[in-house]
């Protein structure tokens, strides 16, 4: 599933990379089934039963009003949380059989947050290193990655501010170049464009959409933008914990 | 470790804040630690310090200032063989002029006692004279020297020397004529202690056995033990534990809550470097590592900080004579190397609890919590 023909070796964790591939070319991606979130000790649902399918390539958009649970689904695909209850597959795995999620998602998902979480003391190229520091690559061929990326995100002349310094709209490319970096094949991004404003939006999705057809990878955003998500192959609406 | 370094030296002021806090529990450790151990050394000290092969005290006393030998008694001494010298100590405390607990030491001139101080300026005392001998920390500390003058219980004494043993305590004091401290502190011809010189050393134990027969309410004990029989250092020893332990809580506490706070605050930054893959136990030694560099910063800092409040007491800007006088003047090696441990161990200990509650915490709940 990984799409970096450049990774030497699986290391431990990325076991499970094989059989996902497998899957994706099977045309898989992600299946949810029934899929139950609550919170507060059962007070706050979340998800209310959600099913969902999306294909390898394909791009999908998640819309609905705040607090319909967009967040909390997309937490679950990534690994980021664990449902109460339903069934979760990725490329064709089961997700119990991907614990720790830890090196699967280095190998395999690339996540663009709302509000960007980068570490505010490193610089841009230091941030996008991060998900390398547990690959095994050469620190040359790391520093060659990072710069490619910032290249292809016009952010070259950035990469050594620190990111406590950057404009907001540069905060969330760079968080973007972050998530592009280990080459996923699945990209998570809760409302990317949400705090940035419409031409930075628009950039930024233009580099995740060209990043999904240049690599084949699948696309998973969370926004409330109905422009943005008639940019993607299908838009499935939530409402109260539930697809509409 | 790079990647710590790179944490601790791009948040500066974050580092500084940590450093100090470690430094300061560390600190306090190594003081409070270095002070104990040297009271309990200065005590012990005085065994040895006035070179005599026996000494005598009265039985039952608890410190070597309550000990009352009557002079009578002691002519028994003569029909003892095997007595080289015999010097007897008066000792009073009195408040003067700059130090509420002045320690006097009243010896005879004519007795060998006396030849054991080292005079490093002026003269030695003139029996019966109204004359003090200083010693080398008072001088300094009272700014005093030979031809001043201190008031002793309304008595006038002229500074005619300054002398140094080496000792502390025995340094922060003063030397008069024994009778003049027996008149000074009332205590008629009785003694505090008397110190015995033998002919033969190898014969102290029968010498002892014959004192003890012949001179009544007497303990004799040879001059390396005589500091243990009194119950004042049992007091001391117990004082010297009790700091010790508090030391030990305030380092683990200090230093504890410090990595504490500046571990836990970071549970968000943890559960980023977690969402792009990292793995819990790289992020526990990313953060251990920082903790680690942090505290031994923090432990390095600590060693000047300690030297620099001992050199302020021992220079007269923090503290009295008398507490310059217990104090060691710098910290041993090994009071260093362990303050440096305890900050480690404490270090450690403070940061494993919001660590673990950390990387347990799920990437989403912590990310939800920004």
């Amino acid at each position: 599933m990984n799409a970096d023909p450049q990774t030497r070796s699986k290391p431990d964790g990325e076991r499970e990379a094989s059989a996902l591939e497998a899957g994706v070319r099977r045309g898989i991606a992600v299946v949810a089934r029934g899929l139950r979130k609550s919170f507060d000790g059962g007070l706050v649902r979340a998800l209310d039963g959600v099913d969902l399918n999306v294909r390898a390539g394909e791009t999908v958009a998640l819309s609905g009003p705040t607090g319909c649970g967009k967040t909390t689904l997309l937490s679950l695909l990534a690994l980021l949380d664990e449902p109460d209850e339903g069934e979760l597959e990725l490329g064709g795995v089961p997700a119990t059989r991907l614990r720790p999620a830890e090196p699967w998602r280095a190998a395999n998902v690339g996540i663009v947050f709302q509000l960007h979480h980068l570490l505010p003391h490193l610089t841009v190229a230091e941030n996008v290193a991060l998900p390398l520091a547990v690959r095994t690559l050469s620190r040359r061929d790391r520093r060659d990655r990072v710069a490619g990326m910032l290249d292809r995100l016009a952010l070259c002349h950035r990469a050594d501010t620190l990111a406590a310094k950057l404009s907001g709209g540069e905060r969330q490319l760079a968080a973007v170049a972050r998530a592009l970096i280990a080459r996923p094949a699945l990209l998570f991004a809760d409302e990317p464009t949400g705090s940035v404003d419409s031409a930075t939006g628009q950039v930024i999705l233009d580099h995740l959409l060209g990043w999904c057809r240049d690599t084949g990878a699948t696309l998973v955003l969370v926004t409330h933008d109905a422009a943005i998500a008639g940019a993607m192959d299908r838009t499935i609406t939530m409402r109260d914990g539930r697809m509409r | 470790m790079n990647a710590a370094l790179r944490s601790l030296t791009r948040r500066p002021r974050r580092t500084i804040l940590t450093v100090a806090g470690v430094a300061a529990a560390a600190c306090a450790y190594m003081l409070l630690v270095g002070s104990a151990q040297g009271f309990l050394a200065q005590f012990r000290k005085l065994s040895t310090l006035f070179g005599a092969d026996l000494v005598l005290l009265q039985a039952g006393s608890t410190s070597p200032w309550n000990s009352v030998l009557p002079v009578q008694p002691l002519a028994k001494l003569g029909e003892i063989g095997d007595i080289a010298g015999v010097s007897r100590l008066a000792l009073g405390k009195a408040r003067i002029v700059g130090a509420p607990f002045f320690l006097l030491f009243g010896l005879d001139p004519a007795e060998p006692l006396l030849g054991h101080l080292a005079i490093v300026r002026g003269r030695t005392l003139r029996p019966g004279a109204d004359e003090m001998l200083l010693g080398s920390l008072a001088a300094t500390r009272l700014g005093i020297g030979c031809g001043g003058e201190i008031d002793v219980r309304a008595r006038r004494l002229r500074v005619v020397g300054v002398y140094r043993t080496g000792h502390r305590v025995v340094d922060a004091g003063g030397v008069l004529d024994l009778a003049t401290t027996q008149r000074l502190f009332n205590l008629h011809d009785a003694v505090s202690l008397v110190f015995l010189d033998l002919a033969a050393p190898s014969a102290a134990g029968s010498a002892a056995a014959r004192i003890t027969a012949r001179v009544p309410n007497v303990v004799v004990a040879s001059a390396g033990e005589w500091v243990e029989s009194y119950g004042q250092l049992v007091v001391v020893e117990d004082f010297a534990r009790f700091l010790a332990v508090l030391a030990l809580l305030i380092a683990v506490l200090g230093v504890a809550n410090v990595l504490h706070v500046s571990v836990g605050e970071r549970t968000q930054e943890l559960a980023v470097l977690r969402a792009i893959g990292w793995r819990r136990q790289r992020v526990a030694a990313h953060i251990l590592t920082e903790c680690g560099l942090v505290t031994l910063l923090g432990a390095a800092v600590a060693v000047p900080m300690a030297e620099l409040i001992l050199l302020l007491i021992d220079s007269a800007w923090l503290g009295s004579l008398e507490t310059a006088g217990f104090l060691p003047p710098h910290l041993s090696g090994g009071v260093i190397l362990e303050g440096i441990v305890v900050a480690c161990l404490a270090g450690l200990l403070g940061a494993a609890a919001p660590l673990l509650r950390a990387i347990r915490v799920r990437p989403a709940d912590a990310l939800r919590g920004a």
